[in-house]
């Protein structure tokens, strides 16, 4: 039992032992690096940042671990190595600077206060999402496209509370819904049947 | 210069003016359905009538399979042989954490007898042109109505989509004696089919008469089963469970057991009953288990832990408050179930008489030409008639 916990504390060490040594595993191999990175790698570098870059170019910079507790798309990104630490930043498209910059906002939160009680983290999301409808759609999109599976539950929870009670014509008012789609006689058959829903 | 910020400014202008026109229109189809799973079956019916775009995605057959999967069992409560349901969704009740649990007086508003505001909607009326509904039995979120006493009409629906398919009446009486006729509906998973079942006990020693229809057939069908002869009565409708159809049953004696009838083997099986606590009793489903209840005082309930080994009968206690999650409490008339983690509940009568209905399903959108096996099964929508006092609240 302790030759396998030992093997296992072993194995764990191992990259920041091969990092010491200034030496890398890159595709198989066992690359010598830049000796720049010896100090960052005897700090330990807990704080390991990486760059996300919005669509509008602008580069922001987040701790790892925040992320990729968050994101599954960052966390697969980083796993599978075809993120480059050192050079490259992760571009995203589809998120704009300031949704970019509320997404990493939530996430920090989320991490740094893991442990707080349900009520306050409760008060902190609902003043997280009191944004008007443009700002909760892009964060949608943005909780959408990067996987983040808490946001995209809070938000599904806003929206089902702007549907649920309402009736059809506040519905299409909140949503903007200016062209619904029916013909007149659908339109009428709809009314005719449900009367109480409009 | 200029023009390149010109252009820039222009652009975002432009894609702003774009989403503020088309926000709903732009979310993919997986994110819209994705907070449609999650709203209460109200409201679905009511996203449905919105849009065409979301009326294309919620009559999608494979939706109505996912909301399934979401729904949370809800409660539909009656008055006596009236045509008219109350949905009481889990969702729209408001569950205070008060310890005297007094969150079910809401529920109750309308089952008080003069009660003139109706707190509770949705409401359903299936209507049959002043017909009264005698008897309502669920299965599986369907209801089997059966809407005069000699079994002429008699139908199958699902009360939310209005959809029903009426049943074949039912073979004569031949017999000369006074008989009581009790019914079963249920399903049987074998065969994925739905079964209505009819039982004739006649007094002076005439043998039972077992009748049975497959929902899509046109025939109903006499089973020969073999049954102690001192079986003189059984409780008039049955409760399902686990493929089975179950009743009350008494003897000469006196004494109660439960008569099964498992679809699969076509047989009656009998159950003993727990304790001999006195005659008021009842028989339901209760969170997967067979459940019995003694209207004593005080009042004792005791599920089957294992379905078929009587052995297995346990006692719960009502009125504890020993988990927090999930308690069991009487309140009025009635007992109520709530398990907050689960988020499910459930309400039973205590009181024997039926001037109140009380239906556990369900909800469930799925089309019934999807469920119902058989050659030309006419479904017909209860909304789509053109009866004159047709409303839906």
């Amino acid at each position: 039992m302790e030759l396998l916990c030992i093997r296992q504390w072993i194995s764990g060490l191992l990259p920041t032992w091969l990092s010491a040594w200034c030496i890398k595993p890159v595709g198989g191999a066992l690359v010598r690096q830049e000796p720049e990175y010896i100090l960052l790698a005897l700090m330990g570098s807990p704080l390991k940042k990486i760059m996300l870059c919005s669509s509008e170019k602008e580069i922001f910079s987040v701790e790892e671990q925040v992320m990729v507790q968050h994101s599954v798309i960052i966390n697969n990104m980083i796993e599978d190595g075809s993120y480059n630490h050192e050079e490259s930043k992760i571009p995203l498209d589809c998120v704009d600077s300031k949704t970019l910059k509320k997404v990493i906002d939530y996430c920090t939160h989320h991490t740094h206060h893991h442990n707080d009680n349900q009520e306050d983290l409760e008060a902190w999301d609902a003043q997280f999402l009191n944004v008007d409808s443009n700002g909760l759609y892009d964060l949608l999109m943005a909780a959408n496209y990067l996987e983040i599976r808490n946001l995209l539950d809070l938000i599904y929870g806003t929206i089902k509370n702007m549907i649920k009670g309402k009736k059809i014509d506040e519905i299409r008012r909140i949503f903007n819904i200016k062209d619904h789609g029916f013909t007149p006689e659908e339109e009428e058959q709809n009314r005719k049947e449900y009367p109480h829903f409009y | 210069m200029i023009k390149f910020l010109f252009q820039s400014f222009f652009v975002r202008w432009m894609r702003k003016l774009q989403i503020r026109r088309s926000y709903v229109a732009s979310l993919p189809a997986d994110i819209i359905t994705d907070i449609f799973v999650r709203l209460p079956i109200k409201s679905v019916l009511i996203c449905r009538c919105v849009c065409k775009h979301w009326n294309t995605l919620i009559s999608n057959p494979n939706f109505a399979k996912l909301l399934l999967t979401y729904t949370l069992p809800a409660v539909m409560i009656r008055r006596k042989h009236s045509r008219f349901f109350h949905l009481v969704e889990y969702d729209r009740i408001e569950w205070h954490e008060r310890r005297n649990n007094t969150l079910f007086s809401g529920v109750f508003e309308v089952l008080k007898p003069n009660s003139s505001s109706i707190k509770l909607d949705p409401k359903f009326e299936i209507p049959l042109l002043g017909t009264k509904v005698y008897a309502v039995l669920v299965c599986n979120g369907l209801f089997y109505l059966s809407c005069s006493n000699n079994g002429d009409i008699s139908l199958v629906c699902n009360p939310i989509t209005g959809e029903f398919i009426r049943l074949p009446k039912h073979p004569p009486i031949l017999k000369p004696c006074e008989c009581e006729i009790s019914r079963g509906f249920g399903f049987h998973p074998k065969t994925n089919q739905y079964k209505v079942m009819r039982i004739l006990i006649f007094k002076h020693d005439h043998p039972m008469v077992v009748e049975m229809l497959r929902v899509g057939s046109t025939t109903w069908i006499n089973i020969e089963v073999d049954y102690p002869k001192n079986l003189i009565s059984i409780s008039r409708f049955s409760v399902y469970l686990n493929g089975a159809l179950h009743w009350l049953g008494k003897d000469v004696d006196g004494n109660v057991s439960i008569w099964a009838f498992n679809f699969d083997t076509e047989r009656f099986q009998s159950f003993s009953i727990p304790s001999d606590q006195g005659p008021k009793v009842g028989i339901h489903e209760f969170s997967g288990f067979f459940c019995m209840t003694y209207y004593n005082e005080p009042i004792t309930m005791w599920i089957m832990k294992r379905y078929g080994i009587e052995e297995s009968w346990t006692p719960i206690l009502v009125n504890s408050d020993r988990n927090i999650n999930s308690s069991i409490t009487m309140f009025h008339d009635y007992i109520a179930y709530h398990d907050r983690e689960n988020k499910e509940y459930k309400i039973f009568r205590t009181d024997c008489s039926d001037n109140i209905q009380i239906l556990c399903l369900v909800p469930t959108l799925i089309p019934l030409k999807d469920i119902i096996i058989g050659d030309n099964v006419e479904v017909h929508n209860i909304y789509s008639l053109n009866y004159p006092k047709l409303r839906f609240y």
